[in-house]
């Protein structure tokens, strides 16, 4: 079978088990519902969609499913559903993107300092918060942590950009070693919020470093899809261009490709898709590593359809990480970030174990 | 006996019946057949002292105290409770402090039809009073919590007037620390605004701590003897009984020249009724406390010096 032929099996195969997942994902929860009536509610909801007056509509009552079913579905377990999708896809594609950029597998988008800028923003928010956020509303109070961790994130890959970038262009080497200094410069950013922290402060920054889909509600869903799904299906047009950076940047120039305005749209894109998702669930680890090298191994380097299977996994594998996170220790939840490591390293290494001979 | 049977039955019935539709949870009021996830070790203690434990059917992980906890399903940390994990359980109320979240979660449980209550959580006796009575009343155990915090209020006040007939005599309070041993680095010494100050000021001690910070802080050792506690409490006893006052001054040799290391005057207190908040068993260890600090010895020893 060819490059070509593997590549496309690929993209059916997650374009098939995408939709399953998610079934299975609305399906598994805390509470028990019997498929037949998640079945009903959802093709309730898809019927007469948009009309809230529906919960508790006498056809549901005669249907014998109890309102309480259709709540956790309707307001928990969809938007939540959805909000890993879209994160999990943002992050494995802003992943995937990086690497191909820095032409390094070991590039995440923690390599532009966005992550560290995020969380050292979300904890600014969480420590600080009270002082910072006293005079404004409500609204502005209850998502200071999501606001200042997205400013965070992309203040920090500005920076890094600067930093590697001359009037010759971008150093991607630069870059990546600034990213490196405002990685630090970060952490003892953290390290001085830790330290004057109260208890509370220190396990709300502890908890939300490991990361958590449980704040998804209808309007964060809303947010996330406006900003990242167009930010997915841009990246994944870059596959060509991001074919031709591998072979070497003075060699993409050469076929045409304005590198340097490459650059800064793979670098903005990235920083909104990570920031964005960061600021809504917490520092979600190994995602945005992994999926691409699991795609790699399996159907080799052409981006046209790593970024889009990319994607595809990134949020299959956060949906059933999640599932995991959430049902594990019911009633009370294991946070995600936990799961995705506990369970993506494990079956990194013996993919790399098993491969080792093919590598070298 | 079927008198009282025959309501019960029918409450019993009408609290299932509840449970199944969720609009009509809200409109039960019948106080015995609640079903109670408590999320907040102070709140959880109060809701087993007021006699209404065996509504209890979940609680968080601060909640240790009394014993019989230890055996229902545990939700995590009362910051990120899981709203399906909750409604699982099947509650009618979800009872906690105002530290409770996340705010998403606390909205979907409402719309579910769980009644949720936040009660205000500083570190003072007047909030114990008011938590106890909120409870009362939200449980219909109004005369309950009258004795409940009448009580802790006669050991209160008792241990007030120990501190205040030292304090004639001698015109000081008896400076304690509070001290968090944390695998053998410098002591972590608790500022205002926590459980522990609020505890060693209620049991009439002094902190000279409070002075000069807010919360916990690591000291270094010369700071540490600056402040000169005569008497240094730490969380021991139930809580973590590995800890003794001998391993505690072996783990910190600075400790032992403190005042309170010479004169072997340390103390361990469960610290767990520290974790989540003061509780209804906050007034028999401020007594407890304020008995060792103002011992006939220790007012002796201070004549001598």
């Amino acid at each position: 079978m060819s490059r070509n032929q593997q590549g496309a099996l690929l993209l059916t195969a997650l374009a098939i088990l995408l939709p399953v997942v998610v079934i299975v994902s609305i399906g598994v929860g805390a509470v028990p519902i019997p498929a037949g009536d998640i079945l009903a509610i959802l093709f309730d909801r898809l019927g007469f969609s948009g009309s809230p007056e529906l919960v508790g509509s006498p056809e549901l009552i005669q249907s014998s499913i109890s309102s309480q079913s259709a709540l956790i579905i309707e307001s928990i377990r969809l938007p939540r559903t959805l909000l890993g999708l879209i994160v999990g896809g943002s992050l494995a594609v802003a992943g995937a993107s990086m690497q191909g950029l820095f032409r390094n597998p070991l590039a995440d988008p923690s390599i532009i300092g966005v992550s560290s800028g995020a969380a050292l923003g979300a904890g600014i928010a969480i420590v600080l918060g009270s002082l910072l956020f006293a005079g404004a509303s409500s609204l502005v109070q209850s998502y200071s942590v999501s606001i200042l961790a997205f400013a965070g994130g992309v203040l920090s890959t500005w920076l890094v950009y600067k930093v590697g970038t001359t009037s010759n262009g971008t150093s991607v080497a630069t870059m990546l070693l600034a990213g490196v200094a405002i990685n630090a410069l970060a952490g003892a950013g953290m390290g001085m919020l830790n330290y004057v922290a109260d208890d509370n402060m220190l396990r709300n920054l502890t908890f939300w470093q490991m990361g958590s889909l449980g704040g998804a509600t209808w309007d964060l869903v809303i947010i996330c899809a406006t900003l990242l799904v167009p930010v997915i299906l841009m990246l994944g047009r870059y596959g060509l261009v991001l074919n031709a950076l591998l072979l070497g940047e003075s060699e993409a120039r050469h076929l045409g490709i304005d590198v340097q305005k490459v650059k800064l749209i793979l670098i903005f894109l990235t920083a909104l898709a990570v920031g964005v998702s960061v600021s809504v669930s917490g520092v979600i680890g190994f995602v945005g590593l992994v999926v691409p090298h699991l795609i790699r191994l399996a159907i080799g380097p052409d981006h046209r359809v790593l970024l889009p299977a990319s994607a595809m996994l990134g949020g299959i594998l956060l949906l059933a990480a999640d599932m995991i996170s959430r049902t594990i220790v019911a009633p009370a939840e294991l946070p995600i970030g936990i799961v995705t490591a506990l369970m993506g390293a494990p079956f990194f290494l013996s993919l790399l174990w098993q491969q080792r001979k093919r590598i070298v | 006996m079927k008198k009282i049977c025959t309501p019960l039955l029918l409450a019993t019935a009408m609290a299932v019946s509840a449970a199944s539709s969720a609009s009509a949870a809200l409109t039960n009021n019948s106080n015995d057949n609640q079903r109670i996830v408590s999320a907040g070790n102070g709140v959880t203690e109060i809701i087993y002292a007021l006699g209404a434990g065996d509504q209890v059917i979940a609680v968080d992980q601060t909640s240790t105290w009394p014993p019989a906890v230890n055996q229902l399903p545990r939700l995590g940390y009362h910051k990120q409770l899981s709203a399906e994990g909750i409604l699982a359980l099947e509650p009618t109320m979800l009872i906690g402090t105002e530290d409770m979240g996340p705010p998403a979660t606390l909205s979907q449980l409402k719309s579910a039809g769980v009644e949720v209550a936040a009660l205000s959580l500083q570190h003072t006796a007047e909030s114990i009073e008011h938590q106890i009575m909120s409870l009362a009343g939200i449980l219909g155990k109004e005369e309950q919590g009258q004795a409940l915090w009448e009580a802790i209020e006669d050991s209160l006040d008792e241990a007030k007037a120990l501190a205040a007939a030292y304090e004639e005599k001698h015109e000081k309070k008896v400076p304690v620390l509070f001290v968090l041993a944390m695998g053998g680095r410098s002591p972590t010494i608790a500022g205002t605004g926590t459980a522990a100050h609020a505890m060693i000021d209620l049991a009439g001690g002094y902190n000279p701590a409070a002075e000069q910070f807010k919360g916990y802080k690591a000291l270094s050792n010369e700071a540490m003897l600056l402040l000169a506690p005569e008497v240094i409490i730490f969380p021991g006893s139930t809580s973590n009984p590995d800890m003794t006052p001998e391993t505690l001054l072996e783990q910190m040799p600075v400790l032992q020249q403190t005042p309170a290391g010479k004169n072997g005057r340390v103390i361990a207190i469960d610290g767990n009724m520290l974790l989540g908040g003061l509780g209804p068993r906050t007034g028999d260890i401020a007594l407890s406390l304020a008995r060792s600090f103002y011992t006939d010895e220790s007012i002796s020893s201070a004549n001598e010096s």
